[in-house]
């Protein structure tokens, strides 16, 4: 019986690697290897420190200088998907080299993450941008006929990045010990993270709550995962702002949570245990987290009822909840308590944060909800330019619900394909079993008759 | 000296070894972010990047798949770790669903893919490794650093697990 199994699971699917990744890894290791052979001259080498941030800065320089190098290192619209995103990231990496201390590390991590965050702004828009005769990377996706499932997973990955950034940025916030600096770092951690959430509040808001589970998962975790630190590093750098004042040394994993800052978080918003840090081992404890969540859930259907909202997407988030639950249910049923973290936390992150997905009925451009799901309405010499990306935002939602359901009719279609494929070959396996069995029949008769 | 024949001999190899292991690279990176090809490819690229950085670590005596399978097993944690991608785990549910679901001789595997999902790490890995990514018990066990032996007792009881997860679901015994 075993050996069945084996035979079934040899089935499973080997993905290859494809030309063009392919081609893409060979030209990085490539570059490498002329690096590394450049750095080995004897010669060269007794330039020592200098050499590596020099042979960079002539590269930056002679990049810049073909124009359109300038032009891809800063525009925001040079997105992934885009011909010259890659030079875009090598000219990154160029920066990163010349940051040489902690400090400066941080302000280019940050730097990094405001531009993902930015860039993840424009692939909402659709990628509607284009510039000039340089076609934008969603008309580049169409003339290349890539899916549109490709372009929605640029989303995600460039939101994705984006947090990684930020992590990566305190990673090297941690290892700074003068007070001054460590405050200074905290201070530009926190106004990018500050920046990131009203730039993650408008894609949630571009996008709407009708697009694909990816990218709803992905802009919610990341609003929810940088909304939790955020509070957490305003507190340190609170904190480090005292300890340079008395010209302390003092480094990051030393600033001790301050008790009265507690409360306030805990008034702002109440923290369901079952977040990702959480690994389930016993179905009770997994249900008594799930209770809690569908209460937490229930409690946000309340506060959102107040605000004057479109009931079509009320009742479009409630249900995409909804989903989630059932589905979290189901995966306690199982028993595949190893899947269930995960799912909470998506769930978590969209309670937390669903409002920012939906439209309202009379909302003008610029509202924005508080941490207490109340609407903050914006001034109104800000109406005519809000009124405009608004109709950008509506715009770019339908084209969102256009591309979902075309992807929906080609998996039909090939589904579709796919089974009359099946059905002929079968038929023909059919009809090759009758002829075999007439011709044995015939043999059968000749040799009877004779 | 600057040895420009040893340099020229060592990116042939490194090059060589790449050409090699690429794809079973790539396919161990599929399985385990959510089948998302655009990751895994930058994961791929990563990790080779990597390796040839630290290729002079290298010892030519040890085989090179079980060093490479080691910095992707690395690679991978701590992309988790920075990326906080728990969510993977759902998303690679609903995403095997929507790609084995298409093709209707393959309905079965999506149970048993589920069922291996649902099973302890140390199981789920070597059933992966042994069927997802082909090695065999010899290359697991240098990819893990543990004896062939203990390798071929873990599959074998996964396996059996994997057996009565199935038999729980209801199906019939006579199929296998």
């Amino acid at each position: 019986m075993e050996n069945n199994i084996e035979k079934k699971l040899s089935g499973l699917p080997r993905a290859k690697l494809s030309k063009k990744a392919d081609r893409k890894i060979r030209f990085r290791l490539y570059l490498l290897m002329l690096k590394n052979k450049l750095f080995n001259f004897p010669a060269l080498n007794k330039a020592g420190f200098w050499l590596k941030p020099a042979t960079s800065l002539a590269l930056l320089i002679l990049f810049l200088f073909l124009g359109s190098g300038a032009y891809a290192y800063s525009s925001d619209k040079v997105t992934r998907g885009h011909f010259f995103y890659p030079f875009k990231r090598g000219l990154e990496r160029v920066e990163l080299d010349f940051s040489l201390s902690q400090l400066a590390k941080v302000r280019t991590y940050s730097k990094f993450a405001q531009r993902r965050v930015a860039e993840a702004k424009v692939l909402s828009l659709g990628g509607r941008l284009s510039i000039g005769f340089i076609s934008s990377a969603r008309a580049q996706a169409e003339a290349t006929g890539v899916d549109s499932g490709e372009m929605f997973s640029y989303l995600s990955k460039t939101i994705n990045e984006s947090v990684v950034n930020i992590e990566q940025a305190k990673d090297e916030a941690v290892k700074i010990t003068a007070g001054q600096k460590l405050a200074r770092a905290l201070e530009i951690i926190s106004q990018t993270e500050e920046r990131q959430l009203e730039t993650l509040e408008d894609i949630a808001g571009i996008v709407g709550i009708d697009t694909g589970d990816q990218d709803l998962d992905s802009i919610a975790v990341a609003l929810d995962t940088v909304r939790k630190q955020h509070r957490d590093i305003i507190k340190k750098a609170e904190l480090a702002a005292k300890a340079a004042r008395k010209q302390d040394k003092i480094n990051l994993a030393e600033l001790a949570d301050d008790d009265a800052s507690s409360s306030v978080q805990s008034e702002i918003e109440d923290e369901v245990v079952a977040s990702s840090s959480v690994k389930f081992s016993d179905p009770a404890e997994a249900e008594s987290s799930l209770i809690q969540l569908k209460n937490k859930i229930e409690n946000f259907k309340g506060s959102l009822k107040d605000n004057n909202l479109d009931e079509e997407e009320f009742n479009k988030l409630f249900d995409r909840l909804d989903k989630k639950i059932e589905t979290a249910q189901e995966t306690i049923d199982q028993g595949n308590l190893n899947k269930l973290s995960g799912i909470l936390r998506a769930t978590e992150a969209l309670t937390n944060n669903g409002r920012h997905f939906l439209r309202l009925k009379e909302r003008r451009s610029g509202d924005r909800f508080d941490e207490r799901n109340r609407l903050v309405p914006v001034s109104t010499s800000t109406q005519s330019d809000g009124e405009a990306e608004e109709r950008l935002r509506e715009e770019a939602r339908k084209q969102f619900k256009q591309a979902e359901e075309e992807r929906e009719q080609k998996r039909q279609e090939e589904l579709e394909n796919l089974k009359q494929t099946q059905e002929q070959e079968l038929e023909r396996a059919k009809q090759a079993a009758e002829e075999q069995k007439q011709v044995e029949d015939n043999r059968d008769n000749q040799a009877e008759d004779n | 000296m600057y040895n420009i024949t040893a340099m020229a001999t060592k990116e042939n190899d490194f090059l060589g070894y790449y050409n090699k292991h690429k794809d079973k690279i790539y396919n161990y990176f599929w399985y385990r972010v959510g089948f998302n090809r655009a990751l895994a490819e930058d994961l791929t690229s990563e990790v080779f990047l990597k390796a040839y950085k630290n290729f002079d670590s290298f010892d030519p005596a040890r085989p090179f798949q079980a060093w490479i399978y080691a910095v992707a097993k690395n690679h991978l944690l701590n992309y988790y770790r920075l990326a906080n991608r728990e969510t993977e785990l759902f998303l690679a549910d609903s995403l095997a669903k929507n790609q084995l679901l298409e093709i209707d001789r393959r309905l079965e595997l999506e149970r048993i893919f589920n069922l291996i999902n649902s099973m302890a790490d140390y199981y789920k890995e070597v059933l992966f490794l042994r069927f997802a990514d082909g090695l065999d018990n010899k290359e697991i066990a240098e990819a893990l650093g543990k004896e062939e032996g203990a390798i071929r007792t873990q599959i074998s009881r996964a396996l059996e697990e994997l057996r009565s997860k199935l038999e729980e679901s209801g199906e019939e015994r006579a199929e296998f």
